[in-house]
């Protein structure tokens, strides 16, 4: 028999680029079921992976090197680390650090006592050392010293750590930088891109941070145990659980969506086509109502668990609470039952809630559907290739078009004024990262990088005043210099959330939003930005570990439990 | 030591734009040299020497435009890369029936990828989608001749011409209809080799992208400033 809940067609449509695509909102955007995160455990909980250690050999003071395998149906990788026992002043979560607590590679199978060998006269050194095909990631993680010997402390007295602390910190280990596809000469994505079990992005990285935080929970209870082996104890199970693992994220992950477009079309598209499936469903059933009811009440534990020193977080994370406060409030007495109560809810929301409140909302009402959204973590990666190459014969005329429709935007920005150009992207020589300096004081203009699309839109369509009707071919052959955004215009024209509706070289641009669409996507959680450029997150938390994954749910981890809330 | 193709195509690129190429032609010399690498061929070697010959020219002096099938710049000397990529965005006046002869092409074995990228032809030897075709073409200079035919690339012809910095004539035309092309068939290459004298040539012309530092820049840039030991 067929049900609403059957039906893939819906008459509500997705939302219009022009409000998705802006950075306000982008830097309100919140995990869901599409988040990469949950795509991995959902699938390694389906297929039966298997996890074990087949090395671990750690001295007291935390020095050594341990192999945590994970084993698919067809396929096994490793993670593969060293741990190191760093002095303090040495703890740097900046690229320009050179030594860590720990660091780690994916390998790709199950590694011999030569390739561990060969690893460890490398993978330690991360940027300054290299990889080969068979390594999948290179990432590494400091301790959090606030937390780490705190927990170790306790645990070797025989003691539960302090809950409190835990929520204030909530990882033991922070990674600074995870690297994949193809970096330091580890395999290209495109070797691996067939396998079902990578055919969503970033599943790798994310499988190396799930093993991550496996390893350093086995860490601390290890040195416990070394310290006092007769008194030390194990945490309690659910106390374990709530810790994530930490990741401090700054300006080199912040272009990656600017030089992906086809590939953040597909993910914006994805969530876009989930959001209107559930608000064109006619009616709901009982169980979504109360599943959607009580994750709004654990958002609300989520929210109160999220713990931030920088003001412009402070304010959105105040506007997150009280949206949810509303939310909370309206669902105790809305019909949610019929008469497409899901778009009524999203038309109350828009009218009702901020930017964060509404954001949330549009991954609280998709929970209850994994039959209706699981299936798109199969549409989220790109084959770039496909999109590169220009179409020459499209008519001008059809180009100014195309730059009048989806750029208007950036061709009512007055680009000669100062603060509409005032910042520049560009690689700094040090540490070959990306970086953000100021155009008209500092000497970094001529080492700009291609990343405000929209003041090159702009330039393009000037010099598209200039020139006769024609094929853009021709446009290319006398300007090469906007190669790279007529390249960009025609794949923005096939993938409308491809582009950033936004001045990405403004004065007030804060790149920390950049960085939570990507990281949301990921499946992070409580973002905490340091400054405007950088923030650290946390990954994982409340997951089921890998020895608890065949008996739990592998979706229910996003939101802490209520059973949590403290007194 | 080798190399990832996502490695090489983002050294290829800066070290173009290091060169001085506009960022979206830069693009395509990240993209035909991981091409090449990934056909077995010394891409990078040819992009290092091309590199070396226009530093410091005039672009413009490097426009491509077709007469009587005759393709030739104003500089006297083609650019593999802007002749490339007028070729597959269809800006010359050919017709891949009659064929054309570019006149002194530098680091000719770059117009390959283009001219697979015109014919729908990828290095891994399937047929990319876009240009659906059953062509077969032909490329030929010197003691050179590579035949784009069943999405495949066959290779005839002697190493040091493969590589020369400039061929005096390069003809593309259709190649005769022979059950199997004459040449090595290319087999597809997951990792690029680089010498260390190409390797130190790029990343020369790649260093010019990056800003040098100022500590200032390290603090502002990055938005550090913080303990991080907490």
């Amino acid at each position: 028999m067929s049900t609403p809940l059957d039906n893939p067609y819906h008459d509500i449509p997705r939302r219009d680029p022009g409000v998705v695509m802006r950075l306000a909102r982008m830097g309100a955007s919140h995990q869901g079921r599409l988040s990469f995160m949950r795509i991995l455990l959902r699938r390694m909980k389906a297929e039966n992976w298997h996890f074990d250690v087949p090395l671990f050999d750690i001295d007291a003071r935390g020095v050594g090197r341990a192999v945590y395998s994970a084993h698919g149906p067809e396929r096994s990788y490793s993670l593969v680390l060293f741990a190191n026992d760093l002095p303090p002043e040495k703890r740097s979560d900046r690229v320009i650090a050179t030594e860590w607590d720990v660091t780690f590679t994916l390998f790709d199978g199950i590694p011999t006592a030569d390739d561990i060998t060969r690893l460890s006269q490398n993978v330690p050194k991360q940027e300054a050392g290299r990889v080969t095909q068979t390594e999948l990631s290179v990432s590494r993680a400091n301790r959090s010293v606030r937390l780490f010997d705190h927990v170790v402390d306790r645990l070797a007295k025989g003691q539960q750590p302090d809950p409190e602390k835990i929520t204030d910190v909530g990882y033991l280990m922070r990674t600074t930088a995870v690297y994949g596809s193809g970096k330091l000469g580890a395999a290209d994505r495109e070797q691996i891109a067939e396998r079902p079990e990578f055919s969503a992005p970033f599943q790798v990285e994310m499988l190396s941070v799930y093993l991550t935080r496996a390893f350093v929970l086995d860490l601390v209870e290890h040195l416990a145990w070394l310290r006092n082996p007769k008194q030390a104890v194990k945490l309690d199970p659910d106390l374990r659980r709530g810790f994530g693992i930490g990741n401090s994220t700054g300006l080199g992950m912040a272009p990656f969506l600017l030089n992906h477009p086809s590939l953040l079309n597909n993910w914006i598209c994805a969530r876009e086509e989930g959001l209107a499936r559930v608000r064109s469903l006619a009616v709901a059933t009982p169980e979504a109502v109360a599943k959607m009811r009580d994750l709004t009440l654990r958002a609300v534990v989520n929210a109160d668990r999220w713990r931030t020193d920088h003001p412009v977080q402070q304010t959105r994370l105040a506007t997150l609470k009280a949206d949810l406060a509303l939310l909370t409030a309206h669902l105790e007495t809305a019909d949610l039952f019929q008469d497409q109560p899901w778009n009524r809810l999203w038309l109350w929301a828009e009218s009702s809630l901020g930017l964060e409140g509404q954001e949330q909302l549009a991954a609280l009402v998709t929970e209850p559907y994994g039959a209706l959204i699981d299936e798109m973590a199969h549409c989220m990666s790109a084959d770039e290739a496909q999109t590169f190459r220009i179409d020459g014969a499209m008519p001008l005329a059809q180009v100014t078009q195309l730059i009048e429709q989806i750029y208007g935007w950036a061709l009512d920005i007055d680009w000669a004024a100062r603060d509409a150009q005032a910042r520049v992207w560009y690689t700094s020589q040090e540490k070959l990262e990306p970086r953000l300096g100021e155009r008209f004081d500092e000497p970094v203009a001529a080492y700009e990088q291609p990343l405000s699309p929209g003041r090159d839109v702009a330039r393009a369509y000037k010099d598209l005043q200039t020139v006769d009707a024609g094929p853009v071919a021709e446009f290319l052959l006398c300007h090469p210099e906007h190669r790279h955004v007529i390249r960009r215009l025609q794949i923005v024209a096939r993938c409308p959330y491809a582009e950033i509706h936004d001045n990405t070289i403004s004065s007030d641009m804060m790149p920390i939003d950049l960085l939570r669409l990507k990281l949301s996507f990921f499946g992070a959680g409580h973002f905490d930005p340091r400054s405007d450029r950088w923030l650290r997150i946390t990954m994982f938390g409340n997951a089921p570990f890998p020895h608890e994954l065949a008996n739990a749910d592998p979706d229910s981890w996003s939101y802490p439990p209520l059973s949590d809330v403290p007194g | 030591m080798n190399w990832s193709l996502n490695e090489l195509d983002a050294m290829a690129r800066k070290a173009a734009r290091g060169a001085g190429y506009s960022w979206g032609l830069a693009e395509e010399a990240g993209r035909a040299t991981r091409w090449l690498a990934a056909a077995g061929l010394p891409g990078p070697m040819c992009l290092a020497q091309l590199l070396a010959a226009v530093d410091g020219a005039d672009f413009k002096d490097f426009t491509p435009a077709v007469s009587a099938g005759r393709c030739t710049a104003d500089s006297g000397a083609l650019c593999p890369l802007l002749t490339g990529v007028a070729l597959c965005d269809g800006a010359l006046d050919y017709s891949p029936m009659q064929g054309l002869t570019l006149s002194n092409l530098s680091a000719p074995l770059l117009l390959l990828p283009f001219v697979a990228q015109t014919f729908g032809i990828q290095a891994s030897g399937t047929q990319s989608s876009g240009v659906p075709t059953s062509e077969r073409v032909r490329l030929r200079w010197a003691e050179v001749q590579i035949i784009l035919a069943h999405g495949a690339v066959y290779l005839d012809g002697v190493v040091g011409d493969l590589t020369c910095a400039q061929a005096e004539s390069v003809t593309l035309d259709p190649a005769p209809a022979e059950k199997s092309p004459k040449g090595v068939l290319l087999a597809p290459q997951s990792r690029a080799v680089i010498d260390v004298a190409t390797r130190t040539c790029l990343e020369g012309f790649a260093q010019r992208t990056f800003a040098p530092a100022t500590e200032a820049s390290r603090l502002a840039g990055a938005g550090a400033g913080l303990s991080d030991n907490d």
